[in-house]
Order: C-alpha cells, then structure tokens, then sequence
C-alpha cells in the first residue's frame, strides 16, 4: 500500500493558532483532525469576580477582528438578567456598531483573504499584482467599516463606548451623515461583488449541514432571535445549553460544540442565509437572485457569495438607520443589578456567539459561559474536510492540499480570536503500514 | 516603478509611526520612540501609535511623502542594538511568521503599496531589538538606551540634510 503525507506548515488567512490532520489509510480517509493548539485563554474564568459592567470591555479583548460581537452578547446577556430592555435609537445604534463590524471583516474576507484561494493566488499581495482593484475594494471596506465602529464605539479595534444599558455617548447626527457617501459606495462594490463571487468557480460540494442562527420576527439577525435551526430546532437563548453541549476533545483547546443527540451543527453566513433569506433587504434579495444564488445553499464553498450577499444587507441596514436616526435623550437605559443569571446570543460575522453570566445582588459575575462560532464550527469544519478529502482521493497532494486549505477558509474562522497560523497535514498510508 | 528619491528638505510632511504593543514589555518600544517625539518641535512631521494593524499602515501614513517607522525586533542581536533600513532600496527581513493572520506586516505594506500605487517617497524603518517580550509593562534598560538613540537619530534625520547610512547596524 501507498503511503502518502502531505503537510503544509504554514497556512495562511485564517485567524488563530492550529493544525490540520487527515489520515488515509487503504484509500479512505481514516481521521480528519482540527487540531487547535492556541493556549487556553481563561477568559471565563477570569471574568469571575469582576463587575457586571467589565463584562463588555473584558470580553471585547478576546477578538481584534470582531470584539463588537463579544461587547454585543456580553450587554444583552446582562440586560437579561436584570430585566432591562433597551430599545429605540439605541438599538438602532447597537445595530449600527455591528454593521461596521460585519463591513469591516466580510470585506477583508471575502477580498484579501478568501478570493486569493479562487483566483490561485498565493495570497493578497500576489494577487494584488494583477488585481489591484480586488485589493483596494477589501482595503476601503475595511476602512468604512471601521470609521463606523470609531464613530459608535469610541476606536475601531475594541470599542471602548459600549456599556450595559446602552453607550457611555451617543453620536450626533452630523457624526454619521458623512458615513453615507461612504456606506453608498460600499454597497455597490457589494452588489458587485455578489455578482463576481457567483462567477467563481466552486467545487461541486453539497452537504447535508443542521444550520443554526438566530431567527427573529422581522430582522435578518443580527442583535436578538431566538435560536433556530432547519430541523427543528427553535428555543429561546435560555433553552441553548439544553440543546448545545459543549465537550473536551483531546486534540483541541476549544471545546467541542455538538446539538445533543445529533452531533455536528454549522453556524455563520450560509446558516444565517439558509434560515433568514426571507429577512434580508429587497436589494440583498435581488443581488442573490441575479447572482442565481438559491435561497437555500448548501455548497460551503459558496459563503464568499452569501457573505457578499450579507455585505448588501450590512450596507442597506447602516443606511436606513443613519437616514432615520435621531439621537437619543439618554446615552444609556439605567440599570440595577440583581441576583440572577443573563443569557445573550448575537451573530458575530462568523456566526452565533453566546454568552451566559451568573452574578449575585452586587452585580459580580459568579460564572460565565462563552461559546465563539468558530468553535461550534470545528466538528462541521472537520466533517467537511473528511467528506471532501473521501471523494477526491485521485487529486494530487498539492491540488488536494489547497483545496483543503481553501475548505478550512469557508468558515473565516477564528480559531483563538487570537493569533496567527494553521498547520495543515494530510498523511496517506495503510493499516499494514502504520501495523 | 520607483519613485523618484527627493531631497531631505524637499519633503512636504513626515509621518512617524511607532509600532508595538504596550503591554508586552520591550514590545512598546516603537511606541516609546514616537511617544518622545511628539514632545519635540518637528517641522510639517506628525508621529502615530499603531497598535495592531499592519493593514492600517497605508492609512497611517496617508498624506506623508516621507515615513519613518519605528519597531521592535527579534532577530538574535544583542539587545537594544539599532537597525535601519531604506525600505525602498533594502530588502526589509521578512515578518517572522509571514502568515499573520487578518493583518499584515511592514515589508508586506510597503510591497501593497508600492502595487497600489499607494507608496511614499520615502519609507525608513528603524528596528530596535528586544530583550523582554513576556506581559508586562517595563521595557528592558538595554532597550531603553536605544529608544533614546533612535529618537536622537530620527531628529537628527529629519534636521540634518544628510541622513544616517541605510541598512546599518548599531550595536548597543
């Protein structure tokens, strides 16, 4: 029997620290492994004993890319808890906040760090030489979208203005009417771009996913919903522990996420659009349909055109609330703690983060769950790679390599919120060899 | 492809940027050098802290004919020893990990920015190795000697018609 190994060691575009292994052995694919080796990072562990109020800002820190997410899940877990609703302008606002986020990081996935992958390039800056329109779109995305996190949030990377109940400071009109030109450009580089990703070429890779989003009456999610999923599954954000359990694998320092009784589930893009499609903006609708891109899909390759598609919505959202807002009398509701326990569940670009905190009648955190999308991704991410690897044994290692790296890039994920690179190793060998 | 080279005194503004992260020690030495600076009286300059984004570096500079970036690095040099480059007639040593994960380094912002177009005049990096990268907030005294020397060298650059040699070490 043959045996081969194929590894790449340093694969790039990808956030967070971790390894790929598959295994073939006597033509099948024996293992496929997402090893995360990121150090565990204690972040529930060391919101213990803090105020209620730390909560945004310490949990911010755990992602430079999407710390709205974490601010967004970690007020709404606390406003549960002590029975505060905040409505009105500042739930405009709040979604506002997260509309930068979502511009910022789906422009430089899909741009600089996905579309390099479809157009065989080895990265950004090679691409850049022959598509430096590609490369200037993702750039100015990224700003605007950032200018809008600095403008609601206080600065770009961790927002420092995001407070349980609200804002410490609430923007004035003449702050984000300026965004509009802006946020006008960027939806039609988003329409655009709708329609070149749909040109790609995908490999052909249906899967049968359990996607899970949040759902809500009349918004494409973003903020509140319940939890839903496309066989069944539709509990509120104090149900989620009773359907998603969260389990140790040896082979990584995130925890494992399985719905009970069912196994591996997928959040991010494609599960927000497979369950949402009828909640997007007409002209969001309309770049999907133009674009021939069903309501429901189920090829991972093809989030780069439903991130696209959600960039739309993103662009559309910032807009109707910037054209509508008028500032609010009160930067924030007040709040009063109280013994009890806060549930908070929002879509950060990657897909569902929840939060749950336990605190007492002061308001300290006794316990504090987190649960990031991308470790709720990690079994569907390992399924996908066992399933994609099975059927194209006959590819070469380098073809079948890339692909896989491209696979593992379908989720944008977030291995640790943290650090810098992913290690890919696919061994080909037989039992007899290995004994 | 390159720009043509302008004389010192012909540059209409300088950007100084100070890379670094300030709480991993030796890391913020970048930041203490442009944090030094923006005391002292320098003429159409204005300095910046980045503390995370190599892609923001084109923002950064934007508006600068002539930048000058400060960080700190690991390269095996006795601590606190000096490094400066011209990155546009030195090949800048690689990020350590090229692969950096939604962001970029310095020699990969200035290579996308000469491909946009986007390119200073002018780019100079001076690089000050490091001792102590563990958390913390105290920089290493080997470091703090050299933070003092590149503030000096930079004032002196940008007042002195003849700038230091490119590509040159110099040792603690």
């Amino acid at each position: 029997m043959k045996r081969r190994t194929i590894k790449v060691d340093y694969l790039a575009r990808v956030e967070g620290e971790g390894s790929l292994y598959v295994k073939i052995l006597d033509g099948a694919v024996a293992d496929a492994k997402l090893k995360i080796f990121e150090p565990p990072r204690f972040f529930e562990g060391f919101l213990r004993g803090r105020k209620y109020s730390e909560a945004p800002d310490i949990t911010a820190r755990i992602c430079g890319i999407c710390p709205v997410a974490y601010q967004m899940s970690a007020v709404h877990a606390m406003e549960s808890a002590f029975g505060v609703s905040v409505g009105g302008q500042l739930r405009e606002l709040r979604r506002l906040l997260y509309c930068g986020e979502w511009i910022e990081s789906h422009g430089l996935h899909i741009f600089f760090l996905h579309a390099p992958d479809f157009l065989g390039y080895e990265d950004a800056l090679q691409m850049a030489k022959d598509h430096p329109d590609i490369v200037q779109n993702a750039l100015k995305l990224k700003k605007i979208g950032n200018e809008l996190m600095a403008i609601i949030g206080g600065r770009e990377i961790h927002p420092i203005n995001v407070r349980v109940g609200g804002f410490y400071r609430v923007p004035a009109r003449e702050e984000l009417t300026p965004m509009l030109s802006s946020l006008r450009w960027a939806k039609k580089v988003a329409v655009d771009a709708v329609k070149w990703t749909a040109s790609l070429n995908f490999p052909d890779f249906e899967q049968d996913y359990e996607f899970v989003s949040l759902r809500h009456p009349s918004e494409y999610p973003l903020n509140e919903g319940r939890v839903a999923s496309n066989r069944g599954i539709d509990v509120s954000l104090a149900e989620y522990e009773n359907y998603f359990i969260e389990e140790h694998v040896r082979h990584s320092h995130a925890l494992h996420s399985y719905i009970r009784g069912r196994g591996a589930y997928h959040v991010g893009p494609l599960a927000r659009y497979n369950l949402n499609f009828d909640k997007l903006t007409p002209d969001a609708k309309k770049a999907a349909r133009a674009a021939k891109l069903s309501e429901h899909c189920t090829n991972p390759f093809k989030s780069i055109i439903v991130r696209a598609v959600e960039l739309v919505y993103a662009c559309d959202e910032a807009i109707r609330i910037i054209e509508s807002y008028e500032p609010p009398p009160q930067p924030f509701v007040p709040v009063e703690p109280k013994a009890a326990i806060g549930y908070g569940a929002t879509e950060a670009p990657r897909g569902l983060l929840y939060h749950r905190y336990k605190v007492d009648a002061a308001g300290i955190i006794l316990e504090a769950k987190i649960v990031p999308p991308t470790a709720q991704n990690q079994k569907t991410i390992e399924n996908d790679l066992r399933n994609f690897v099975g059927s194209r044994l006959d590819l070469s290692d380098a073809l079948l390599t890339l692909q896989c790296e491209q696979a593992i890039r379908n989720y944008d994920p977030c291995i640790s919120c943290a650090t810098h690179f992913l290690d890919l190793r696919i061994e080909r060998g037989s039992t007899e060899e290995t004994g | 492809m390159d720009q043509p080279r302008k004389r010192d005194s012909t540059y209409q503004r300088t950007v100084i940027i100070g890379i670094g992260n300030s709480y991993r020690s030796d890391d913020a030495a970048g930041l203490e050098v442009v944090q030094k600076l923006s005391c002292v009286d320098l003429p159409r300059t204005s300095v910046v802290r980045e503390e995370r984004d190599g892609l923001r570096l084109m923002e950064r500079w934007q508006g600068g004919d002539r930048v000058i970036i400060v960080d700190t690095v690991s390269s095996g040099a006795d601590p606190g020893t000096v490094f400066r480059f011209d990155a546009i007639t030195d090949k800048l040593p690689s990020s350590p990990v090229r692969t950096s994960t939604h962001s970029i380094g310095i020699p990969e912002a200035i290579a996308l920015s000469q491909l946009l177009d986007k390119r200073p005049a002018s780019v100079v990096v001076y690089g000050i190795e490091g001792q102590n990268f563990d958390m913390g907030t105290s920089i290493s005294e080997k470091v703090c000697i050299a933070i003092e020397r590149v503030k000096e060298m930079i004032i002196q650059e940008l007042t002195n018609a003849v700038p230091p040699a490119a590509g040159v070490q110099f040792h603690s």
